[in-house]
């Protein structure tokens, strides 16, 4: 609907970045998405510092989709970061990992994460819940202005 | 030696031990009592011999009274006479007592008694004469001495009597008693090397059950360490198993929603395979995961539960195939225990979901749930170490088809079954989990059954003091 609305989706596994790619195409919004390998690189993109210098080429993401387990600095850090910052906590975060572990989902919950999903096992179902999401946090929702 | 047998020697050398003990002590105790019965002997001849030596010289103060009396017609010689009769009649009289159990010596000593008498009566009739001033009579004088003289034989016989007596009784006692000592001897030496034995047995054997006791130990922390390991194992290798697994799923879908189209019969079929195999592994990879976090049960706490109400849930849970089934049960009241919650629903829930899945052909199923406390002795399949304790025993008994009872302890292990798995769905992780449960609780299961007459699945919870 809009243009200025890109996802940023954090993610270090190389099948599950192919997987979700593959999966948004099948979705009918085709808002623009941005892979970044781990927390650090989360930060720095919304920080642009670094290789994200450009702020025009990476502007600030409508919706951060998290996965937890990844190099560097993890899904937890990133998403307590984000959430303490005062700059980037309006930005909803979407946990999507494999783990199942209850004290993962309390933990980013408790962090403030917006909501937590598992990995699914199936494409079809990838590719529905990205596009319920989309749908959801881009056409229904209402965000946050994130200009600043 | 073997140890049964070293125990038995110990025993038994233990009990001889005891035996030569007692021996001991009765033989010593038989040289005391015959020792005195020796001296008493002794001493009783002893007495015989000196109070008849006794009554022969009061006998002579009697005479040498009298006779005093008709030399000097003096009265103070009537005192040795009187004095000396007088103990002469008690020394009779002790005599009698000290022969009293011997009739040959009382027929003597009655003798003695009858020479004392007719001495004594010359005696009498000299003093008698003197006192009365009448001329004495020399054949009295000589009958009086005969007498005398007759008494001395018969107290001589007397005592030879008793010297004879004594002899052999101490010859028979002295041939026991020198046997005596030699008995003390050999028993006391038997006993000592017994005693050495034992004591290297039993040295021998504690320094061996020290020994044996610390590689135990050691045994037990190694057991406890590849133990974890091997939990740990468990958990992380089904847990990054699912990783590859999840993507292998993902792209089959990706490539049967994408490519169906293009794809001929055959590569449909084949990724149909490729896609239901994935499935059963992701099946058999979450059973695994559920195994292994019961593994690691102490992160949960024990709680009272109320197994009445679990079983309940559980079959409202099942409803649906009850219906279907018409299978129905029957339940008697289950105790309050501390458990493990969590376990104690996977522990009911895959017993009570196997009763509704094994079930025969055209029979509705029905299952039986009793509940009684019994003792450890009463049931077979646990060591002698459980003997003392006292159970709650829970049986699920179903109508179903049951098993050949050589798989009754196989079905436990994990990944185990009886049947195809296209007859029976499951991974065989059921019961492997109900047996985790039970240890978990320090407790256990076991199964009983024979083909199509039904499975009856017996558990048991200690019950703590």
């Amino acid at each position: 609907m809009n243009k200025r609305y890109n996802i940023l989706i954090a993610d270090d596994d190389d099948d599950d970045k192919f997987l979700v790619k593959s999966a948004l195409e099948d979705c009918t919004s085709n808002t623009p998405v941005h892979f970044v390998e781990n927390g650090v690189e989360v930060l720095e993109y919304l920080k642009n510092e670094g290789q994200f210098a450009d702020k025009y080429a990476f502007s600030k993401p409508s919706v951060i989709i998290l996965d937890l387990n990844m190099p560097k600095k993890d899904g937890r850090e990133t998403l307590k970061e984000i959430k303490e910052n005062p700059l980037f906590k309006k930005i909803p975060v979407i946990i999507l990992t494999t783990s199942k572990a209850e004290e993962d989902v309390n933990l980013c919950y408790s962090y403030g994460a917006n909501a937590y999903i598992v990995k699914p096992n199936s494409f079809t179902e990838l590719t529905e819940i990205l596009s319920t999401m989309t749908n959801f946090w881009l056409n229904i929702v209402t965000l946050a202005p994130t200009i600043g | 030696m073997q140890k049964s047998q070293t125990l038995q020697f110990i025993i038994a050398s233990f009990i001889g031990f005891a035996f030569m003990l007692g021996g001991l002590s009765w033989v010593s105790f038989e040289q005391i009592a015959q020792n005195t019965e020796y001296t008493q002997l002794v001493e009783h001849t002893q007495s015989v011999l000196w109070v008849s030596e006794e009554l022969i010289s009061s006998m002579k103060d009697v005479e040498t009274g009298q006779r005093g009396y008709i030399i000097t017609g003096k009265k103070s010689h009537l005192i040795h006479y009187t004095e000396g009769k007088e103990k002469v009649f008690s020394r009779l009289d002790t005599l009698k007592i000290l022969v009293a159990d011997n009739p040959v010596q009382l027929r003597s000593l009655s003798k003695i008694e009858e020479m004392v008498h007719e001495k004594i009566k010359y005696v009498d009739y000299n003093i008698e004469t003197v006192k009365n001033n009448k001329p004495l009579e020399i054949n009295k004088f000589e009958e009086g001495r005969k007498a005398m003289d007759k008494l001395r034989i018969w107290i001589s016989t007397f005592q030879n009597n008793e010297k004879t007596i004594l002899e052999t009784r101490v010859r028979s006692k002295i041939h026991g008693q020198s046997l005596l000592p030699i008995y003390q001897i050999m028993l006391a030496v038997a006993s000592f090397t017994l005693l050495l034995i034992s004591f290297y047995l039993v040295y021998t054997e504690l320094k061996n059950r020290f020994k044996f006791q610390k590689a135990l130990e050691s045994k037990i922390e190694e057991l406890n360490r590849s133990n974890k390991e091997l939990e740990q194992f468990a958990y992380v290798a089904s847990h990054d198993l699912q990783e590859p697994l999840r993507k292998i799923r993902a792209f089959c879908d990706k490539l049967q929603v994408r490519q169906k189209m293009v794809l001929n019969d055959d590569g449909k079929e084949t990724l149909d395979k490729i896609s239901t195999s994935a499935a059963r592994m992701q099946v058999l990879i979450d059973d695994l995961l559920n195994f292994s976090r019961l593994v690691n049960h102490k992160t949960h706490s024990l709680s009272s539960v109320n197994l009445n109400q679990i079983v309940d849930e559980i079959l409202s849970d099942f409803s649906e195939i009850i219906t279907q089934k018409k299978a129905t049960f029957s339940i008697a009241k289950l105790p309050e225990l501390k458990a493990y919650n969590f376990q104690m629903i996977q522990l009911f829930l895959n017993l009570i979901s196997n009763s509704l899945k094994y079930t025969k052909e055209g029979v509705n199923p029905h299952t039986i749930i009793e509940y009684s406390t019994v003792q450890g002795n009463t049931i077979p399949q646990l060591s002698s170490v459980h003997e003392e304790r006292f159970f709650h025993k829970i049986t699920i008994q179903d109508n179903g088809i049951g098993f050949e009872s050589e798989y009754s302890e196989k079905i436990f292990v994990i990944f185990q079954r009886l049947h195809n798995r296209n007859t029976y769905q499951g991974t065989g992780v059921g019961l492997a989990i109900c047996r985790r449960v039970m240890t978990n609780h320090n407790g256990f299961i076991f199964a009983e059954s024979s083909p199509y007459e039904g499975a009856t699945f017996s558990i048991y919870f200690p019950i703590t003091a």
